[in-house]
């Protein structure tokens, strides 16, 4: 198989992802709603049909739109355009969509200030290293404003905005400095 | 009280929010000049500021960052030859020109006056006719606001993104996702997978937050500042001499002026079709209606149209979102989910709860307009300076504050986690090309659709005919369907003739 029917069959994938990740979702909502009476269940299995209607239409365009290219030279130029390629962005966006989710999990045991700190250090390094941005000074300058940043923003949400954040030794080391 | 003794008195109130008005032009110039944030990033990346403030305030200051980013938009477009938002797009062609000519200040100039004299043209008529549009909406039952929000849906995802389908899928898994959660009659869970924080429903916040700023500080990482280097070093060199020389030209070209402005709010008042549409068809307009000026090459009334029709966008946008409860745009689905948070009921109910509240904030548009124009006319050289700030500090600094703006309404931690969920989910939606205004909007009008569905089907003890039954209903279906079959028989009518 050549490297551009390996592509075609990606895109095709990640073309038809959507689709059926609305028809599974679309699923278990008609297994939830099953047990409804009448009058309660058809709003859902309205909106369940067109979701399908809707997907389907999408899934046999996409097919029908490679099964039609297959017989000719080139391969669509849009269809390749759109294929997912794991390049430098995309390992980017993936490490920090990873680094968010880990910020999320520790902060109820870091407390938001230090989860929030030690988060946007990591964030600006791997950004930093991803794209090939090195000097030491840089580093001393992202960790005074991931502090400061970390500082602002719990000063602004905890006592601006009264919203209630997780604890950690910052918030109580700060609290106690204020009593 | 008569409708104008309310009008006047709240135009009085709207005085006292002048701060706000203030600010959130600022702001709004703030975001609109970074390429890839709008009002509607903007506005989400701010959520806990705005849930914590007094509803009318909020809806005050965000309907002035509404006005402010259209005209913020302009400035890298202008400079840069970035659109610093989508309404900006036509103002690219001529502006960049002017300022390759070096007449980016008076390009900056026209693009402030266009904006604030399109953004009071249109705002006047808007705050004299919505008591009569709210009267027709009032006119509207369980059974016509269901078809309404199925319009609204489905007018979106047509007109938003390239293709019908993936608009529409998004529009209708939007209303199933905003379904979840107890139904509002019978109170069975519906697709909660067992969490207990979805017994209330979808989070819209969490959901908000997720598709427009999280999405888009992925799709961000792209780049390594917003704006490239060398195009800087223009935004630097710019100075406020040769501004009144802009005012002047736009003075000079009234009729252009008038018949963008009134374009923009026709365009605005159509769900979905948003700023760039208002301002690609003023653009067409001014260049059909001027045939002997030089458009592409730098021609001042280039610069003019868009502008005056993207800021008269947001007047129009008013009308379905404060007396419907559809949102003209994409900055209207975060003011309408944020009316919603606050307790508002949204619809047409909302005018004849709040009335006092809707001409309160169209009266602040019209002095926000007023303020737009003298805060950009000055300030508008140094604001571009902004953009320099590299993705890198950008990106964990917003998704921290968007994070939080999703945790800020119910303290759940849960609402972050969803929030993440919908931004990677927004991010591939993006790269391949699947409409996000559309689901957002499903997500908060689904439970009002949910909820009118059932109402409607119980009044005719379970007879679906009732959505058929009277004049209105039909009335609405029959432009439903126009709207949606019209374009095709027009374009086949068309190729017959040809």
């Amino acid at each position: 198989m050549t490297q551009e029917r390996k592509s075609e069959k990606k895109s095709l994938l990640a073309e038809c992802t959507i689709p059926c990740i609305a028809g599974l979702y679309s699923i278990y909502y008609f297994i939830t709603a099953r047990d409804l009476i009448w009058e309660a269940r058809i709003y859902s299995f309205l909106i369940i049909l067109f979701v399908w209607i809707f997907s389907l239409v999408i899934i046999l365009k996409n097919v029908w739109g490679a099964r039609a290219e297959k017989g000719k030279d080139a391969l669509p130029k849009m269809e390749r355009s759109k294929s997912l390629k794991i390049d430098k962005n995309i390992v980017l966006a993936i490490f920090i969509a990873a680094v968010s989710l880990l910020y999320l999990i520790s902060m109820p045991y870091l407390g938001f200030t230090l989860s929030t700190i030690v988060y946007v250090f990591i964030a600006i390094a791997i950004q930093n290293a991803l794209k090939g941005i090195e000097g030491r000074i840089r580093v001393v300058k992202s960790i005074v404003y991931s502090i400061l940043f970390g500082l602002a923003s719990y000063a602004m949400f905890a006592y601006l905005l009264q919203i209630e954040l997780a604890q950690g030794y910052i918030e109580r080391f700060i609290q106690g400095g204020l009593q | 009280m008569t409708d104008i003794a309310l009008i006047g008195s709240t135009f009085l109130t709207a005085l006292h929010f002048s701060g706000y008005i203030i600010i959130g032009i600022i702001f709004g110039l703030f975001i609109g000049a970074v390429p890839g944030f709008s009002s509607s990033n903007g506005l989400v990346v701010i959520l806990p500021i705005l849930l914590n403030m007094e509803p009318t305030s909020a809806l005050v200051f965000m309907s002035a960052t509404y006005c402010g980013a259209e005209m913020g938009g302009s400035i890298p477009a202008i400079l840069m030859n970035v659109p610093g938002t989508p309404g900006a797009v036509a103002t690219c062609f001529d502006g960049y020109m002017m300022a390759k000519k070096g007449m980016g200040q008076q390009a900056l100039s026209i693009s402030a006056t266009a904006s604030g004299i399109g953004g009071i043209l249109t705002t006047i008529p808007v705050l004299l006719a919505l008591p009569i549009l709210a009267r027709i909406a009032l006119s509207f039952g369980t059974v016509q606001n269901f078809i309404i929000i199925v319009f609204g849906i489905t007018l979106l995802g047509k007109l938003i993104g390239g293709s019908f389908a993936k608009g529409l899928l998004m529009g209708f898994l939007g209303l199933l996702l905003g379904a979840t959660g107890f139904d509002p009659i019978y109170s069975t869970p519906l697709a909660t997978f067992g969490f207990k924080q979805l017994y209330d429903g979808m989070p819209p916040i969490a959901a908000l937050v997720g598709l427009f700023a999280v999405s888009e500080c992925l799709v961000m990482l792209e780049k390594e500042t917003v704006v490239d280097a060398d195009a800087l070093q223009k935004v630097i060199t710019q100075d406020l001499r040769a501004s009144w020389e802009g005012v002047m030209m736009t003075i000079r070209s009234w009729k252009t002026m008038i018949s963008s402005s009134f374009t923009g709010l026709i365009v605005g008042a159509i769900p979905g079709a948003g700023g760039a549409v208002s301002a690609l068809i003023a653009y067409n307009q001014a260049m059909a209606a001027n045939p002997g000026k030089k458009f592409g090459q730098g021609e001042p009334d280039g610069v003019l149209a868009p502008e005056a029709a993207n800021n008269a966008v947001i007047a129009g946008a008013i009308i379905p979102t404060f007396t419907l409860g559809i949102p003209g745009s994409g900055t209207m689905v975060v003011i309408l989910t944020v009316m919603q948070a606050q307790g508002f009921l949204i619809g047409p109910q909302f005018m004849t709860k709040n009335p006092e509240v809707a001409y309160t904030v169209v009266s602040s548009m019209l002095i926000g307009n007023l303020v737009l124009f003298v805060v950009s006319f000055f300030s508008s050289p140094y604001l571009a300076r902004l953009t320099i700030i590299p993705t890198r500090i950008l990106v964990p600094s917003i998704m921290v504050m968007s994070l939080m703006g999703a945790f800020a309404p119910r303290s759940y931690l849960f609402d972050i986690y969803l929030a993440l969920i919908f931004g990677v989910a927004g991010y591939i939606m993006k790269k391949f090309d699947y409409p996000t205004i559309p689901l957002i909007l499903g997500i908060v009008l689904g439970p009002y659709s949910h909820e009118y569905f059932l109402r409607a089907l119980k009044l005719s003890h379970g007879s679906i005919l009732i959505f058929f039954r009277d004049p209105l209903s039909l009335l609405l279906w029959g432009l439903l369907i126009l709207s949606l079959a019209g374009p095709v028989i027009y374009k086949r009518i068309k190729h017959t003739d040809a």
